[in-house]
């Protein structure tokens, strides 16, 4: 009888031992890929900031429309690769964890939201708003640091939505975006050289903690190394584009929006680009699940590769709602916040609930497929 | 046939080393199960600035909009009536902030204004006069002091916060100083406050782990309550029973600084409208006091301000977000601390553990396993923290034992350690060295300790 029970023992323990050592080894490949992704993206986020601030500089220089306009299309294409990052966000990492020196990631320095603007400049009803027109007010870049989120946390003061509305002004119109004069930039009057000030500021910031983000993740990077000795790599893979779709995406910058039906609630109001923000954030889930680069590269194994082994048919559902998700997104009609003005059966409006649903079903595929990895995917935790 | 028995005994060392591994697993897991960590699916692990703004992690994927609907009215800022963002127009007349993330900044906990200034950004001072044993309005200010106005009507009248300091010393010779406040009025709008008024400052509370506080069972309570000190081991503790509006029934109250209030939508709806004059369906009428004229004229955001669907968004966000784990459960220091807490006695009214009893709007919060640290009761906590001013059934002396979970935390989210209902204390340390009344005992047995025993105490404090 005993002998019995030890050859069970035996055999159970081989099958144990050699399964978890094949899911750890796919598992280790997998955060290897993962990481070098995830280095790939920051380093075009990095890139494509500086190509930003540099238009920035550009524009302060010689204030003029056209100037103008270059910087807000260099905002644009740096926030489309930026967007695609959010997938490495929700787990602790470099960009909204702790380290090991107690120091807290850039997240909120860079993409604080809602953002009252009255607390950066004026706005319409109050030409003295912000801290743009409190002359008491030291610009620098440590002050705009303290004052970000100090007293309320619609008081952001830094980040891409602070440029945003530096740059477009505030949308007071469904037809257009915001219409911020470039007058608002010509030197020589004490507010206007304060706004120089501030805007040349909080760019800068923002390409320093992206370029801190691209050094954490780059090859010997100490974020890259926290995160390939961590105890579940998987699990952060998945949590981070579970929690995209299922929480953040879904409910906290479509549904919520949809539910308020206030214009102003959609997240780039000033530039009236969510639909490019919905998109980018979506296109992180994608390439991550199927380790894909900016420009249709490899990084394999990837997500998709363990769970199609594993489970080919979860594969199948996921890709599935991937492709019908992609489909509601081409269909939220532009710009989101005249979209969000329209009637509850409108094409729009109903393409953004389909958007929300199917982002939460692509959530809870994902939490499966950790399941089946036996991965922890926990959803905004 | 040698090859084969060397197989087996090579597989049969590993399998022995499998079971070991396996029961050494099992044993910590029941060491932890004695120790009774949080339920993992109400509670989170975050050390940031966002370590109180998460979900349950057991929330439906379906509530999540109601839960990040309300997050996005809780941070919005409201406007005067009428504004063209109709959904949020009603603020004041009168009011103290105009969100209220803007007093409860990321879900945490405020502070009182920098000495000797205006600037109340996250604390109110709460008024009134005792009348028979209960709480009238001051006939000009009523139940509190608004210090800010929509344009057009006067503001009631500002406050400032000077302290007197005060030496302590411990046992082992060293001094520390606590600072008393002192509250003085200027700029008042209607004259001198009555004679009589009593006024009492409140910071903000944190406001995680609602919903399973909701969630704990009255019995629980009770079973700690001791209110003729039957025990004589010198703390009495009574449950605050009030009449709960919500559900009109008697109730135990378990929110707010003296357990006021026994339902969340009561709390919340009379935060709204004391702090930022937004009416809602318990609270009809206008914040403004009969001598209050040009309060009274302005027109309203609607009847009621916050709709009963906003109300239910906000509700729901009250309730689920989720309280933090503690930290460095292996800590040796931290064990230390743990063992010392309950040793010197502070465990007998900052209770760690219970189990949530059935949660009616949200199962997730059900049967959860939960260490808040208080017992919801009202105790007399001495005559250095009695202020004078009385609510229901509370006496001005009693205070309700405030819950310690994240305490540890607040430095890191709020970005300050100011502790207290009046935000007095400079640090945990100074929190406890206030304690008096029916935790004077416990602070005594705290004065007595050795540097490095009171350092594990705090050490463990900030895992919480």
């Amino acid at each position: 009888m005993i002998k019995y029970i030890k050859i069970i023992a035996v055999l159970l323990s081989s099958i144990f031992l050699y399964h978890s050592n094949a899911n750890s080894e796919n598992t280790k490949q997998l955060a290897i890929s993962y990481s070098q992704l995830v280095s790939h993206y920051y380093k075009e986020t990095a890139i494509k900031t500086k190509a930003m601030n540099k238009a920035i500089n550009i524009f302060l220089k010689e204030p003029n429309d056209n100037n103008l306009t270059k910087a807000k299309d260099a905002w644009i294409e740096a926030r489309k690769v930026y967007g695609i990052t959010e997938a490495f966000r929700f787990y602790g990492g470099p960009i909204d964890g702790t380290n090991i020196y107690g120091e807290e990631g850039p997240e909120g320095l860079i993409n604080s939201w809602p953002l009252n603007e009255a607390y950066i400049d004026y706005v319409k009803g109050n030409k003295n708003a912000g801290i743009i027109n409190n002359l008491s007010y030291e610009i620098t870049k440590s002050t705009i640091i303290a004052s970000n989120q100090s007293d309320d946390d619609s008081d952001v003061s830094t980040g891409w939505h602070a440029i945003e509305f530096l740059l477009w002004g505030q949308d007071l119109s469904l037809e257009t975006a915001g219409l911020r004069p470039t007058s608002d930039y010509i030197s020589g009057n004490k507010i206007n050289d304060r706004r120089r000030e501030y805007l040349l500021k909080t760019s800068a910031l923002l390409m320093k903690h992206i370029d801190w983000l691209n050094s954490q993740w780059a090859e010997n990077g100490e974020g890259r190394k926290a995160f390939l000795s961590s105890q579940d790599p998987g699990g952060a893979i998945l949590t981070g584009i579970a929690t995209l779709a299922g929480f953040e995406l879904s409910a906290e910058r479509i549904a919520t929006a949809l539910d308020s039906g206030d214009p102003e609630d959609e997240h780039s109001c000033f530039s009236d680009q969510t639909h490019i923000d919905i998109r980018a954030n979506f296109n992180g889930i994608k390439n991550v699940y199927l380790g894909l680069g900016i420009n249709g590269e490899n990084f394999s194994p990837s997500a998709s590769n363990l769970i199609s082994n594993k489970n080919p048919t979860l594969h199948e559902k996921i890709m599935n709602t991937l492709n019908i998700t992609s489909n509601n997104i081409n269909n939220i009609t532009v710009p989101f916040d005249k979209m969000l003005s329209e009637t509850k059966n409108s094409n729009g409006r109903i393409a953004a609930e389909n958007t929300v649903s199917n982002l939460i079903v692509l959530a809870e595929n994902i939490m499966q497929a950790g399941k089946e990895l036996n991965w922890n995917v926990i959803i905004a935790e | 046939m040698e090859r084969n028995n060397s197989g087996i005994i090579f597989n049969i060392n590993i399998a022995s080393y499998l079971l070991i591994i396996f029961f050494t697993f099992i044993s910590s897991a029941l060491s932890e199960e004695s120790s009774f960590t949080m339920d993992k699916e109400i509670s989170v692990k975050r050390e940031t600035r966002e370590a109180f703004s998460a979900p349950i992690p057991n929330l439906s994927l379906s509530k999540m909009r109601f839960f990040t609907g309300g997050r996005h009215l809780f941070r919005r800022s409201w406007t005067p009536a009428p504004s063209s963002v109709k959904s949020l127009d009603g603020l004041g007349p009168v009011f103290n902030r105009v969100s209220c993330s803007g007093c409860h900044v990321k879900d945490g906990r405020g502070s009182p204004p920098p000495e000797g200034t205006d600037k109340f950004r996250s604390m109110v001072i709460k008024l009134g006069i005792i009348d028979n044993n209960a709480l009238k309005p001051d006939p000009k200010y009523g139940f509190q002091l608004n210090d800010k106005s929509i344009l057009g009507v006067p503001y009631e009248g500002k406050a400032k916060i000077h302290y007197d300091s005060k030496t302590i010393a411990f046992k082992d010779g060293s001094i520390i100083k606590l600072a008393k406040p002192k509250y003085s009025f200027f700029s008042l709008s209607f004259g001198k406050l009555n004679k009589n008024t009593k006024f009492s400052g409140r910071v903000a509370p944190a406001v995680f782990g609602l919903g399973l506080i909701e969630a704990i069972k009255e019995q629980d309570l009770l079973q700690n309550a001791d209110p003729e000190d039957k025990n004589q081991d010198g703390i009495s503790g009574r449950a605050h029973k009030i009449i709960d509006i919500v559900t009109n029934t008697e109730k135990i109250g378990k929110f707010g600084w003296k357990a006021t209030r026994a339902s969340l939508l009561h709390h919340i709806s009379g935060a709204a409208f004391q702090d930022m004059g937004l009416t809602s369906s318990f609270f009809t009428k206008q914040n403004c006091m009969e001598i209050q004229i040009k309060c009274k004229e302005q027109i309203n955001g609607g009847t009621p301000e916050i709709s009963k669907k906003q109300m239910e968004r906000l509700l729901i966000y009250m309730q689920t977000l989720a309280p933090p784990k503690q930290r460095g459960l292996k800590n040796d220091a931290i064990i230390k601390g743990n063992n010392l807490f309950l040793k010197i006695g502070c465990s007998n009214c900052h209770t760690p553990v219970y189990k949530t009893g059935e949660h009616k709007g949200h199962p997730e919060l059900s049967n959860k396993i939960i260490k808040p640290y208080s017992d919801f009761l009202l105790h007399d906590m001495g005559p250095e923290l009695d202020d004078g001013l009385i609510e229901g059934a509370a006496l001005s002396s009693e205070w309700k034992t405030p819950p310690l979970w994240g305490i540890g935390l607040i430095k890191v989210v709020n970005r300050h350690t100011r502790f207290l209902h009046d935000g007095r204390a400079r640090s945990i340390e100074e929190a406890i060295l206030w304690h008096g009344g029916e935790a004077k005992a416990s602070r005594n047995n705290y004065l007595k300790l050795k540097q490095n025993e009171r350092n594990y105490i705090l050490k463990f404090l900030n895992s919480l």
